[in-house]
C-alpha cells in the first residue's frame, strides 16, 4: 500500500519594520510525505518526505517539483522486455 | 477645546492600559491538575531534532538546552537534563500525538515524576535583503507517577534585520530565533512559586 500525505502549516507571514529595519520571513511550510507498507507485516519499505518553505498551489511548479523529488528514490521495478 | 482634553486624555490612557496589560500566552494544553508547587524538580529528556528538512546545523543540546534551563529556572523550576528517553527508547512526533499513560509511566528516567518532552519542529536562516531566522518548537510536560500530560505549547520565533547589516549577521540568526521560540514556548507554563 502506498501512503501519501501533506502537512501544510500556516503561520505568521513575513514583516518589515520601516523604522527599525526589522524584517522576518514566512514560516508556511508543506510537508510532502510517501511510505510503502506491507500491509500483511507492517513492515515500511520504503519512506521519503520532502520540505516546501510555501504553501504552493496545486499547479505551482513547486508543487510539481516536490512531487518528482519525493518521489525521485523510488525504488525502481525491473522490467523485462521482450 | 476645553472640554475636550480629558476625554483625549482619557482615551490615551486607556489604549496605553490596554497595551501594558497584554494576556499572557495562553497554553495548548494545561492540565487543571497541574500544580506546579508541586514540581520539585523537572527532568528535561534529550532534545528531539523533528524537522523534515535538517539543513541547518545545530548542536542541539549547546544551542537548545543552556537557554531553556535558563527559561525554566526563571518560570521557578528546578531542571535536570537526562540523557536517555527510558524504557520507550526514542520519541518521535507521533507518539506524543497521543500519548497514553503506560507510555507516558515508561518515558524518561526511572527515578524522575515530571518529564519534559523538547522537540524542535522547524528552523531556517535565510538571506535576503538582509538576512531572517525561524525557528518552532514544541514542548509537553509529563507526570510519570500518574502517566498523564500537564502541559504543551508549542513557541515559535521569528527574527531579522534588513541591509548590509543584517547580512552579516546572517550566521546568528537561527540560533536568535530559537531562543525567541524557546522563550514563547516557556511562557506558557505556569509560573512555580516556591
Amino acid at each position: 500500500m502506498l501512503v501519501h500525505a501533506l502537512e501544510a502549516t500556516v503561520g505568521p507571514g513575513g514583516t518589515w519594520n520601516a523604522w527599525s529595519g526589522a524584517i522576518t520571513s514566512s514560516m508556511s511550510r508543506s510537508a510532502f510525505r510517501a511510505a510503502l507498507v506491507m500491509c500483511s507485516s507492517g513492515e515500511v519499505l520504503w519512506a521519503q518526505q520532502v520540505e516546501l518553505r510555501d504553501l504552493p498551489a496545486v499547479d505551482a511548479s513547486a508543487f510539481q517539483d516536490a512531487l518528482t523529488t519525493l518521489y525521485a528514490s523510488f525504488p525502481r521495478k525491473a522490467v523485462s522486455r521482450p | 477645546m476645553k472640554t475636550r482634553m480629558p476625554s483625549i486624555i482619557c482615551a490615551c490612557a486607556a489604549v496605553l492600559g490596554a497595551a501594558g496589560c497584554a494576556a499572557p500566552k495562553k497554553a495548548i494544553y494545561a492540565s487543571p491538575q497541574f500544580t506546579p508547587a508541586a514540581v520539585a524538580q523537572v527532568a528535561v529528556l534529550p532534545i528531539v531534532d523533528s524537522r523534515v528538512g535538517k539543513a541547518e546545523p545545530i548542536e542541539l543540546q549547546k544551542d537548545v538546552g543552556g537557554y531553556l534551563r535558563s527559561r525554566l529556572e526563571d518560570r521557578g523550576y528546578t531542571v535536570q537534563f537526562a540523557s536517555t528517553f527510558g524504557d520507550v527508547g526514542t520519541v518521535s512526533d507521533v507518539d506524543l500525538q497521543s500519548p497514553d499513560a503506560a507510555w507516558i509511566r515508561r518515558l524518561g528516567p526511572p527515578d524522575a515524576r515530571y518529564v519534559l518532552v523538547v522537540m524542535l519542529m522547524d528552523l531556517k536562516s535565510t538571506l535576503t535583503f538582509g538576512s531572517t531566522g525561524n525557528a518552532e518548537v514544541s514542548g509537553y510536560l509529563f507526570d510519570r507517577a500518574d502517566g498523564v500530560m500537564l502541559w504543551h505549547d508549542k513557541g515559535i520565533g521569528q527574527v531579522g534585520q534588513g541591509g548590509l547589516l543584517g547580512m552579516a549577521f546572517k550566521g546568528g540568526m537561527a540560533s536568535d530565533a530559537l531562543r525567541v521560540a524557546v522563550a514563547d514556548m516557556v511562557s506558557s507554563l505556569p509560573e512555580r512559586r516556591k
